[in-house]
C-alpha cells in the first residue's frame, strides 16, 4: 500500500523558538494559530487527519469540498484555521473540536467556517514528494491548488525574516516559520530546517489538579511526564474558567512525590487532559505571565515529556 | 456549606437514608481498569436485542493495531462476537464486541437483572387463516431493504432550519464588516505591508545618497 491509501504520512515537525534572522536560503511564512492537519485529497473525496491521524472532517464539514479546488490526488500539509475579526482564533477553533452534536457543528460551520491553509505537498499523483526540495514542492502546490474561500496556499517571503516577523508581531499574530529552501520533508521529525519564531512562547502541560482561589477564580496545577511519572511544573490562573474545571475528573489521588508549598488546597484530577499554556518568552525555565489557552485533544498526556 | 459537609447516602425508604462513608465505598470500589476483558465468545444472534444499550467504536492504540486486526478477522471468519467486561467511570459494564468490515464495534449491554419483565401476558388469540394470509401478503408487499439514510426526523429538520434562519438574521446585524474573514486577505496584507516598508526604506536611502 502506498502513502496515500495507507494514510501513513505524518507531518514534519517544526523546531522551536529562536531569534528571527535574515537568510537568503530561507523562506518565511506565517505561523497560523490553528490545528495542523494533513489533507488526503482525491477526486470527489477528502480525508482530513490531525497529528494523531484521527479523522477530523466530521468536525469540519465545510472542508469536505476541498477536492474541488485541487486537480490531482495528493496529500497536502497545512493548518486548519478559523478567523475571527480577520485573524486566526484558536479558542473558536478549539470550541468546534469539542462539539459532538452534528447540528451544532453545522451551525458553527456556517457561522464561523474554517479554512485550510496549505503550505506543503508531500504526495502527488502516486508519487511521494518528500525527497524533493521545498521550493519544488511549493511549485507543485501552487500548480495544483486553486484557492477559494475554504482553501488557501500559504504566502511566503524570501530572505527577510526579521521584517516579516515584525509585521506579524505588530498584528499580534502567532509568529512565523523559517524554512530552508532546500529542505526535504522528513515525516514526523523535527529538524533545524524548519524553525519557528513566536511572539509568545507556548508549551503543553498535563493538568494534574486545581486550586479554587476565589468564587470564580481557579488555578490549574501543571505537570509534565518524565518517562511514566508526573513532575510538578507550576500553576496557571489566567484564562482558567469554571467551564475548564468542569471538564476535569476528580480522583483525589496526589500524583506527585515531591510538591512545593502552596498546594495544600489542591484537588487532584485524573491526568487525562493536556492543555496549552502561553507565556512571555524568557531565558529562565519559568512560566512568566502564563495564560491557559485551551485543552488539546491531539496530544496524549504521555507525549508531554520534560 | 463546603464539599466536606456533603455525605453520600441511599434513600431506602421515603425520608430514610443509610449513610455510605468513603471507607465503605473504598472497600467495594471497582478497580480502575482501562482494558477490555474478553470472557467468552458467542454468536451475535444469541445476544437478545433487548440487552443492547449504546454503541461505541473501538479503535486500537498505537502498537495494538495487529492484535486488533487479528481479533477482528478471526471473529468475522467465525461469525462470532466477544462478550467482555470493562470499567467505565465507576461502573463495571458488560459488552459485546462485534466485527464489521471497517473495525470493531462495542455495544454496552444491560445486565439481566436490569431488564423489566413484560408487564402483562398477552393472550394468544385463535386466528382465522384467511386473515393471517391477508396480513402476510400485506407484509410481503411492503417489504424492501432497510436503508437508514432514507429516514429523517422531519420535525427536527424543520426546527433546525428555522433556528438557522434566525441566527443568520442576527449574524447579519452583528457582523463586523471591517475585518475580512478570509485568510488569503490576511496573508496578502502582511506581504504588502512588508513590500511597502521596503520601498520606504529604499526611498529614504535614495534621499540620503541624494543629499550627500
Amino acid at each position: 500500500m502506498d502513502l496515500f491509501s495507507s494514510r501513513g504520512a505524518s507531518p514534519m515537525l517544526i523546531a522551536s523558538q529562536c531569534q528571527a534572522f535574515d537568510d537568503p536560503d530561507y523562506i518565511y511564512e506565517l505561523k497560523m494559530d490553528g490545528f495542523r492537519c494533513l489533507a488526503y485529497i482525491e477526486p470527489g473525496k477528502v480525508d482530513l487527519r490531525n497529528k494523531r491521524n484521527m479523522k477530523m472532517l466530521d468536525k469540519f464539514p465545510e472542508l469536505g469540498e476541498l477536492h474541488q479546488a485541487v486537480s490531482a490526488t495528493c496529500i497536502l500539509d497545512g493548518e486548519v484555521v478559523v478567523l475571527v475579526n480577520g485573524v486566526p482564533d484558536f479558542y473558536r477553533l478549539q470550541k468546534r473540536t469539542l462539539l459532538t452534536d452534528r447540528f451544532k457543528i453545522h451551525m458553527e460551520a456556517s457561522r464561523c467556517p474554517a479554512s485550510f491553509v496549505a503550505f506543503d505537498c508531500l504526495y502527488l499523483d502516486r508519487q511521494e514528494l518528500n525527497w524533493m526540495p521545498l521550493m519544488e514542492r511549493k511549485n507543485q502546490l501552487l500548480d495544483n491548488v486553486k484557492e477559494n474561500s475554504r482553501i488557501a496556499v500559504s504566502r511566503f517571503v524570501e530572505g527577510k525574516g526579521k521584517a516579516f516577523y515584525q509585521a506579524a508581531a505588530a498584528r499580534k499574530l502567532e509568529g512565523i516559520v523559517a524554512k530552508r529552501k532546500e529542505s526535504l520533508y522528513y515525516m514526523g521529525r523535527r529538524t533545524k530546517d524548519w524553525v519557528k519564531f513566536k511572539r509568545m512562547a507556548d508549551e503543553e502541560f498535563v493538568v494534574a489538579g486545581y486550586i479554587q482561589k476565589g468564587r470564580r477564580t481557579y488555578s490549574l496545577i501543571l505537570a509534565k511526564c518524565r518517562e511514566h511519572t508526573l513532575v510538578y511544573k507550576g500553576h496557571v490562573t489566567s484564562g482558567v474558567t469554571k467551564e475548564v474545571i468542569r471538564q476535569l475528573t476528580v480522583t483525589g489521588i496526589r500524583p506527585f512525590h515531591i510538591l512545593p508549598m502552596g498546594n495544600e488546597e489542591a484537588v487532584w484530577v485524573a491526568p487525562t487532559h493536556v492543555c496549552r499554556i502561553e507565556y512571555m518568552p524568557n531565558t529562565k525555565d519559568v512560566l512568566r505571565q502564563p495564560v491557559f489557552r485551551g485543552f488539546r485533544d491531539d496530544v496524549l498526556p504521555r507525549e508531554v515529556q520534560i | 456549606m463546603t464539599n466536606a459537609d456533603i455525605i453520600k447516602g441511599y434513600e431506602y425508604e421515603k425520608g430514610k437514608y443509610v449513610v455510605m462513608t468513603d471507607e465503605d465505598l473504598e472497600k467495594i470500589k471497582t478497580k480502575k481498569d482501562k482494558t477490555i476483558h474478553i470472557i467468552q465468545f458467542a454468536r451475535m444472534a444469541e445476544v437478545n436485542m433487548i440487552y443492547y444499550e449504546k454503541d461505541y467504536y473501538a479503535v486500537p492504540d498505537t502498537g495494538a493495531e495487529k492484535a486488533y486486526e487479528l481479533l477482528r478477522q478471526a471473529l468475522l471468519s467465525q461469525k462470532k462476537v466477544a462478550i467482555a467486561k470493562t470499567v467505565m467511570g465507576t461502573n463495571e459494564k458488560l459488552l459485546v464486541l462485534y466485527p464489521t468490515r471497517e473495525g470493531i464495534i462495542v455495544k454496552t449491554l444491560f445486565y439481566y437483572d436490569e431488564i423489566a419483565a413484560m408487564p402483562k401476558t398477552v393472550p394468544k388469540m385463535k386466528l382465522d387463516e384467511n386473515e393471517l394470509n391477508m396480513a402476510k401478503m400485506l407484509i410481503e408487499n411492503m417489504t424492501k431493504p432497510f436503508v437508514a439514510e432514507e429516514y429523517q426526523d422531519e420535525y427536527q429538520a424543520r426546527l433546525r432550519e428555522a433556528i438557522m434562519k434566525k441566527i443568520q438574521g442576527q449574524d447579519i446585524v452583528a457582523v463586523d464588516t471591517a475585518a475580512s474573514s478570509n485568510v488569503i486577505d490576511l496573508m496578502e496584507a502582511l506581504k504588502k505591508s512588508l513590500e511597502l516598508s521596503e520601498k520606504k526604506d529604499q526611498r529614504s536611502q535614495k534621499r540620503l545618497t541624494g543629499t550627500a
